[in-house]
């Protein structure tokens, strides 16, 4: 096991950052601390660190207890939101740093740095920035140096706080293929906090998903999306419609078909945008009567945002822009749409699958 | 006398070309008009009364033995007290911005009190305390250590007019470090001494410069707190400022200008080197 973390709690003040938290973080991985701001991320990430110290608990990092090791001792490289580069050093001098403060004994030669960082520019893809001051950088840059400056030192554990988090979305959508790429060719033990589900799902081999300062769901990024534990997870993969139904048992006994109809203990339905379908027609009878009332073109998905006429209900549908347009649909047309998936959430928390 | 209008045009003047912020000219203006008042014509004044003088009779004037020690308490003494303010000047610095404690508040609001007394009043007070019978005369005294009217005192002196300046200057750079970025070096395996000669240091140095700079040329032109503490002993605790009122009063006014100008030219000279050296070591920019 790589990273170990044994009923840690961190208060500050009043505020509950983290609630005994039990974490295995595997040997070799890229896993993702996933949360809504305040959800104790960013505190778990510094505890792993020792930038932050834990009020209660340890820290195991490969099997050896590291709760009480000072940072520099740890072995870890982390990466800030806001990079922290030395501006008053070159690129080459910040990238140097690490190796160049060690103690006589273990300092690798003049050459033997050079190299190293030459190297780790080459491989960031700002070898020919060495010179330049971090002033002279954009922020996809910086934070390319900032990782370099990281690795040198060679860590056990490759830590990122919202390393994207300042940058714009295409450097961004660019940093996130490339951090993949990278982790595939070092496999180096790595945790990143991020607060979008979306970049969570693409970079990390594992999720964890935080909330008020406890962990709701460790797991691969299909199994997150597509098993969520409870609707917390479910609403922060992606939007969501959500409906207050009740269950019409059919003739069978079986749980059938759900309904917005009186008499029945409530239950929480949640679909997806996208797994809601559109029709002209209600061609079988299942269809529900529906208006759109608007509707967004979104490259190739369309946003429709409907109205049923019964319950007054709005419901926001994502289908293809090709049926969108073979469909004629638009807005103020009168259609009906069919539910091709949902998550059922009753009282008594059990969370099950529903399909209709 | 100086062409300088407000509705200069923007392009021609600004090094950027085609700024679009408003104002370049009229604010151009307004600064060269108020700075030409009240800096370059008196300024140009002195330089018109200096000329009256040929170059021999000028240097004759500055090569005089007495006047040639005078610059030399002069300046050392601004650069001893300079030196000085610099490293206690960051310290405190230092102390009152890194760290909360009981009255922090009190200790800052201190700090400016060189600049709001009359200066006349701190020499007296310095004088007295160091006096053979002051508070710390008395103690040092029988140790041999010879404070009031020497050149120790002068410094004393100095070293109190010119802390201010210092640690105004370095405090606001100190709060703005970025916590980040000692982080980084910590999680790089810098330990204390290593973050803070390699890292936290170099990014307060300019604005230590610019404070001991101001320490500096704020001790050069000192006179009132001077007189007081020092024998004023020519050859000996002589102070330039105080040779210059000295000159006036025996109505010597082109020599005492002389000595003005001689003085303006080196500490302009000074500030200057530090300018260049400050500009140097930012040469990164500021840029975030």
């Amino acid at each position: 096991m790589g990273i170990s973390i044994r009923q840690v709690h961190k208060h500050f003040g009043g505020f509950v950052a983290l609630d005994e938290i039990n974490l295995d973080i595997p040997e070799g991985e890229l896993t993702a601390l996933l949360g809504p701001s305040g959800s104790g991320k960013t505190t778990l990430l510094r505890c792993i660190a020792g930038l932050e110290r834990p009020d209660a608990g340890s820290i195991h990092f490969f099997g050896e207890n590291a709760t009480n090791k000072p940072v520099k001792n740890r072995g870890v490289g982390f990466v800030f939101q806001h990079y922290a580069l030395f501006k008053h050093m070159t690129i080459f001098d910040n990238v140097a740093f690490g190796l160049r403060i060690r103690p006589r004994a273990t300092r690798p030669g003049r050459d033997e740095i050079r190299e190293k960082v030459h190297k780790l520019l080459a491989m960031v893809q700002i070898d020919s920035m060495a010179r330049r001051f971090p002033g002279e950088l954009s922020g996809g840059q910086k934070q390319r140096v900032a990782l370099a400056r990281a690795l040198a030192v060679e860590p056990r554990v490759l830590l990122l706080d919202e390393p994207f988090g300042a940058l714009d979305a295409k450097v961004r959508q660019e940093l996130r293929r490339w951090l993949r790429y990278l982790h595939d060719e070092m496999h180096i033990t790595s945790v990143f906090v991020t607060h979008d589900q979306e970049e969570a799902l693409e970079v990390a081999d594992r999720i964890v998903i935080l909330n008020k300062g406890a962990i709701e769901q460790v797991g691969t990024p299909e199994e997150i999306y597509d098993n969520p534990v409870n609707p917390f997870v479910y609403e922060f993969m992606g939007r969501v419609n959500l409906f207050h139904a009740r269950f019409r048992r059919n003739e069978s006994g079986a749980e059938g078909k759900a309904e917005m109809a009186p008499g029945q203990p409530p239950v929480s339905l949640f679909i997806r945008p996208h797994d809601i379908e559109l029709q002209r027609h209600d061609e079988d009878g299942k269809g529900i009567a529906a208006k759109i009332i608007a509707h967004k073109v979104l490259g190739n998905r369309v946003r429709v945002e409907l109205l049923t006429p019964e319950t007054g209900e709005k419901i926001e549908a994502n289908i293809d822009r090709k049926t969108w347009r073979d469909s004629k649909f638009n807005t103020d047309d009168s259609v009906y749409f069919r539910i091709l998936g949902a998550k059922v959430y009753k009282p008594d928390a059990t969370w099950s699958d529903y399909v209709i | 006398m100086l062409d300088v209008t407000g509705i200069a045009a923007p392009g021609a003047w600004a090094k950027t070309g085609n700024t679009s912020l408003p104002g370049f000219g009229l604010t151009l203006g307004l600064s060269l008009t108020y700075l030409s008042l009240l800096l370059v014509i008196p300024l140009a004044a002195l330089a018109l009364y200096t000329a009256r003088l040929s170059l021999p009779e000028y240097w004759a004037i500055l090569a005089d033995e007495r006047v040639s020690s005078a610059f030399c308490v002069s300046f050392l003494s601004a650069g001893y007290a300079a030196v000085i303010n610099g490293f206690f000047g960051f310290i405190i610095a230092w102390a009152l911005t890194r760290y909360a404690f009981f009255g922090r508040k009190l200790i800052d609001a201190l700090i400016d009190l060189p600049f709001a007394i009359p200066t006349a009043v701190a020499g007296i007070s310095l004088a007295v305390m160091f006096s053979p019978n002051g508070i710390l005369g008395k103690i040092l005294m029988p140790l041999g250590i010879e404070i009031a009217f020497s050149k120790a005192g002068i410094v004393i002196a100095l070293i109190f007019i010119g802390l201010p300046f210092v640690v105004r200057t370095v405090q606001p750079v100190i709060r703005e470090l970025d916590r980040e970025v000692e982080e980084a070096a910590m999680s790089l395996g810098a330990n204390f001494a290593q973050r803070f000669f390699k890292v936290i240091f170099p990014s307060i140095l300019p604005a230590l410069l610019t404070g001991v700079a101001l320490s500096f040329a704020r001790g050069v032109g000192e006179y009132a707190t001077i007189i007081f503490i020092s024998s004023n002993m020519p050859y000996e605790t002589e102070i330039v400022p105080l040779l210059i009122v000295k000159k006036l009063l025996q109505f010597d006014y082109v020599g005492a200008s002389a000595l003005g100008s001689a003085m303006l030219i080196l500490a302009f000279l000074l500030l200057l080197v530090i300018n260049l050296l400050q500009s140097w070591m930012k040469r990164d920019g500021n840029a975030a």
